[in-house]
């Protein structure tokens, strides 16, 4: 009895339980495990750089047909293994004379120029992959790291009939009035949000009739306006009075011209878990969190007390690198690839 | 007791719950009730190996089994990679045994034991080169150059770098 002896289903599953890296391998060992293996590498799909979403949409467009077999997305903006944009040394050095400053300046604005083009391939990558799997996919996570997310604005409105769960670091687009992501489970929102993150809260509501879990990890709203954060979260849970112009709620325009706040911010009536992570406090200079953040905590922790819908998560004291960095993120989406909770483990 | 015959005409004595493991000589038990003396033939199975996955049953006999209906609990078993330590001693076993339990697992229809063969043969692919893995399985390598090395060249994204 040799391996070539098993049958075919017992290659395939075989084949199933492994990681992406050893796939590839497979379909490189024989005319038969290429057949048998393409439709696992290609179900799951793991693009931790630019240059490898780059080289998968170059794959695509070439062979269009592989696309139907993508039901897992994961894809990162970075530019190799950096946390943070690396700044050229030219940029940080201060030069001594006039010529040394000409020729600086005109460096940056070269590297600047080649940083937008390097962008934009990225963007228009990532716009070709979805067009041709949005469809299929059951699971989709964006990280981004060097540009904001915000450049893609129809990005959520690609048809995702089947999504089940999405995750978003950055800054996200403005969730679209017509959102519809009907199998919708689970949402994660990390490190961004909008300029006024719960008035898309209606677009979830109206959007997402099938969403039970959301997550929302580390807002910069938790930095500049925690107390204006915890209020929004009372009024979605109805626990406090609607005011639009605390929340500074966006303006709308009725059909006779007239204009009018948005709705109080509301959620699926399908939730069953909002979780929160705030930032760690900022201290201030005698060690102490500044009084807006004590004071957001204490209103939140008041709210999950309140209410079995909301958790507040701990913040990362202890670990805290970079909001939601990708270490951790890549850890989580491998963990829900293998059928473990990823990001929505308990936590502790 | 029931008691199962199997391909080379060996005969075993088997407590109900240790061949209930098996989906297979469940429902052939149903179909036979409560008569005892009745032998249930295994065609594609050996004795030796059969008293291989005998012992795992024996092993495993009071695990949750598994509801056909919940697929969901299925999915998930299926995608952990751990392997438990018992398991990884009971599977520590020639290839040819290896391949042998996963057919007869597959035959039988015990889905745990036929993951735990599966994930075993994984994790000697894992880490390997295409090269490597010929070597392993034995298998030819029917590409031509230009084939591999356009094969190669369109999963790039695929590669750690």
């Amino acid at each position: 009895m040799l391996f070539d002896d098993l049958p075919p289903e017992i290659h395939f599953l075989i084949c199933g339980h492994l990681p992406q890296e050893a796939r590839k391998s497979l379909v490189l060992v024989s005319k038969y495990f290429c057949e048998l293996a393409i439709p696992s590498l290609y179900n799951t799909v793991y693009l931790p750089t630019r240059r490898r979403v780059i080289s998968f949409q170059d794959t695509l467009l070439r062979h269009p047909h592989l696309s139907a077999h993508v039901r897992h997305v994961l894809i990162s903006d970075r530019n190799r293994d950096e946390f943070h944009v690396v700044l050229p040394d030219f940029i940080v050095y201060w030069p001594q004379t006039h010529a040394e400053r000409m020729l600086r300046r005109q460096r940056i604005r070269e590297w600047l120029m080649n940083r937008d083009k390097e962008l934009t391939t990225f963007r228009t990558a990532l716009r070709h992959i979805l067009a041709l799997v949005s469809n299929r996919l059951q699971s989709l996570t964006l990280l981004h790291y060097e540009h904001s997310i915000r450049t893609l604005k129809d990005l959520l409105n690609f048809p995702l009939p089947n999504l089940e769960e999405l995750t978003i670091r950055g800054d996200y687009p403005p969730l679209p009035r017509n959102l519809y992501l009907p199998k919708l489970k689970r949402l994660h929102l990390a490190a961004g949000d909008m300029p006024n993150p719960w008035a898309s809260f209606s677009s979830l509501a109206d959007g997402c009739p099938n969403l039970t879990h959301l997550r929302i990890t580390e807002p910069l709203s938790c930095i500049l306006s925690g107390v204006i954060l915890a209020q929004a979260l009372e009024v979605t849970f109805g626990m406090s009075r609607y005011d639009p112009e605390t929340l500074a709620m966006p303006l709308e325009r009725h059909t006779d011209g007239s204009m009018h706040f948005a709705p109080a911010p509301r959620l699926p009536p399908s939730l069953m878990e909002l979780r929160l992570q705030p930032y760690p406090p900022e201290m201030s200079t005698l060690g102490m969190p500044y009084p807006d953040h004590t004071d957001m905590i204490s209103r939140l922790k008041a709210l999950e007390v309140r209410n079995n819908v909301f958790k507040l998560l701990p913040s990362n004291n202890e670990n805290y690198v970079l909001s939601y960095s990708f270490d951790t993120a890549q850890r989580d989406w491998k963990s829900r690839m293998a059928g473990s909770a990823g990001c929505w483990a308990e936590p502790g | 007791m029931v008691i199962i015959r199997t391909a080379d005409k060996e005969k075993f004595t088997v407590d109900r719950d240790v061949a209930e493991c098996s989906v297979l000589l469940k429902n052939l038990l149903e179909d036979v009730g409560e008569n005892e003396e009745e032998e249930i033939p295994v065609q594609n199975i050996n004795s030796s190996v059969f008293r291989k996955v005998l012992e795992w049953c024996e092993h495993h006999k009071n695990d949750p089994r598994p509801a056909s209906d919940d697929s969901a609990a299925e999915e998930s078993r299926r995608r952990t990679t751990d392997i438990s330590e018992w398991d990884q001693k009971f599977i520590a076993v020639d290839q040819e045994m290896l391949f042998e339990i996963i057919l007869a697992a597959n035959y039988l229809d015990i889905k745990p034991l036929l993951d735990v063969g599966c994930k075993t043969v994984a994790n000697m692919i894992k880490g390997k080169t295409p090269e490597e893995i010929r070597k392993l399985f034995n298998i030819t390598n029917d590409f031509t150059p230009e084939e591999e090395a356009q094969i190669r060249r369109e999963n790039e994204w695929a590669e750690d770098r």
